[in-house]
């Protein structure tokens, strides 16, 4: 009897020890499923450099053909420009003319090297997009000179290149 | 024989958001910020100017004074006037004040221009400046969803190509970024091809075309069908029926 009194004890023990080991690992389960969620979010970014031969302030200056085919004609600057870009989302820049009288004295046009010329004016015109990342974009710049006074209808005209997301 | 010619100059100007595509609510006031840097050795006067845009046909993006764009909100901002002096490699927190006005639901949408000021003195050269147009959408709820496909076209059989014209009548901006076009053949055989991700603002009708390297080779009946989705409850799509003779 004795024995069998002492064998209850301890399968009542082995019991016990068991529950309190299935309540230990409840617990235990119960903290290791807690779910702790981090969000962020990567704002867009974009970064536009633009690289000249000359600079005039904290803008780039690019020179204008010479004098003698300022009279009349047409002349090119192969790789004028320079642009890189950096950015994390999907951009394009554009670019456009700032200025009165450039569309009766003078022609300028632009394209990404390798691609078409666009004529810029007023309304600005798409050279280069991407997807995210870097760039490094080359323009050419050609020029149509209509009359004499090109030259200071050119230099009062300005070139804005504007980055924006695509 | 080394040649070393004149180092290049160079203009840069970094914007560390482009874009604020915020949630807001009618009388709200809230403050945005955003860092702007002189990306350059030297020092740079950049100016920060409000402007309306618009989304051109040809995918250009337009500027416009403040209020000419419908659904602008750019009566709604201010930011600091005057011009912001940058030394080389110099950041600066631009803190733009925000007031949404009572009685406004949908998206509205701004810009910020930040560009460096011009130089007074006259040029011996054209002028080359950079700029960076920071976009802003503000969407107030509650507003309406509406858009739909209005225009279906194969504009070539061989190869495939065609355009899908997408209106949206809402009163939010609606962002599609998975888009496909499939094609169903005389034989039952389904080819697809992607269109490009597009957002579409409220009021406007955009227009995207796709091309595949395959054409319509058997002659026979095709059901071609675009399936937009903007990552919400429903999908947008239409569908078009062509003969191949």
């Amino acid at each position: 009897m004795r024995s069998q009194d002492t064998g209850r004890s301890l399968l009542r023990r082995l019991l016990v020890f068991l529950a309190l080991g299935a309540l230990g690992a409840s617990v235990l389960a119960v903290e290791t499923s807690v779910d702790v969620k981090v969000r962020w979010r990567v704002l867009p970014y974009q970064s536009l450099s633009v690289v000249g031969s000359a600079s005039a302030g904290s803008t780039i200056e690019l020179a204008l053909p010479q004098e003698s085919p300022l009279g009349s004609g047409q002349d090119e600057t192969p790789r004028a420009l320079r642009l890189l870009v950096a950015s994390n989302v999907p951009w394009k820049v554009q670019i456009r003319l700032e200025g009165e009288g450039i569309s009766s004295a003078a022609y300028v046009e632009a394209r990404q090297t390798g691609g078409t010329y666009v004529f810029l004016s007023g309304d600005p015109v798409i050279v280069a997009r991407g997807a995210h990342g870097v760039y490094d974009v080359d323009l050419d710049i050609r020029w149509t000179i209509g009359g004499p006074s090109a030259r200071e209808v050119l230099q009062r005209t300005r070139l804005i290149a504007t980055i924006l997301p695509d | 024989m080394t040649l070393i010619g004149p180092a290049p100059y160079v203009a840069g100007l970094t914007v560390s958001v482009s874009e604020f595509d915020l949630a807001a609510t009618p009388c709200e006031q809230r403050t945005l910020t955003f860092v702007v840097l002189n990306d350059e050795p030297r020092s740079a006067l950049l100016e920060i100017v409000i402007v309306d845009w618009d989304e051109a046909p040809d995918g250009t993006t337009k500027l416009f004074p403040v209020g000419d764009v419908d659904r602008s909100c750019g009566m709604w901002i201010a930011v600091p006037s005057g011009q912001l002096a940058l030394a080389p490699f110099e950041e600066a927190e631009v803190t733009i004040s925000l007031e949404v006005p009572p009685g406004v639901r949908g998206t509205y949408w701004s810009g910020l221009l930040v560009r460096a000021a011009m130089p007074a003195a006259p040029a011996a050269g054209l002028v080359v400046s950079r700029e960076a147009l920071v976009r802003l959408f503000f969407t107030v709820s509650p507003a309406t969803r509406s858009t739909a496909v209005t225009d279906m076209e194969v504009v070539s059989v061989e190869p495939f190509s065609a355009s899908v014209e997408l209106e949206n009548a809402g009163e939010t901006r609606v962002r599609f970024r998975e888009a496909i076009v499939t094609v169903e053949g005389p034989a039952r055989a389904v080819r697809t091809v992607v269109l490009p991700a597009t957002d579409v603002l409220p009021g406007r009708t955009v227009r995207l075309s796709t091309s595949a390297p395959w054409g319509l080779a058997e002659s026979g009946i095709y059901i071609i069908r675009a399936v937009f989705d903007d990552g919400g409850e429903t999908l947008i799509a239409g569908q078009i029926a062509v003969r191949v003779p």
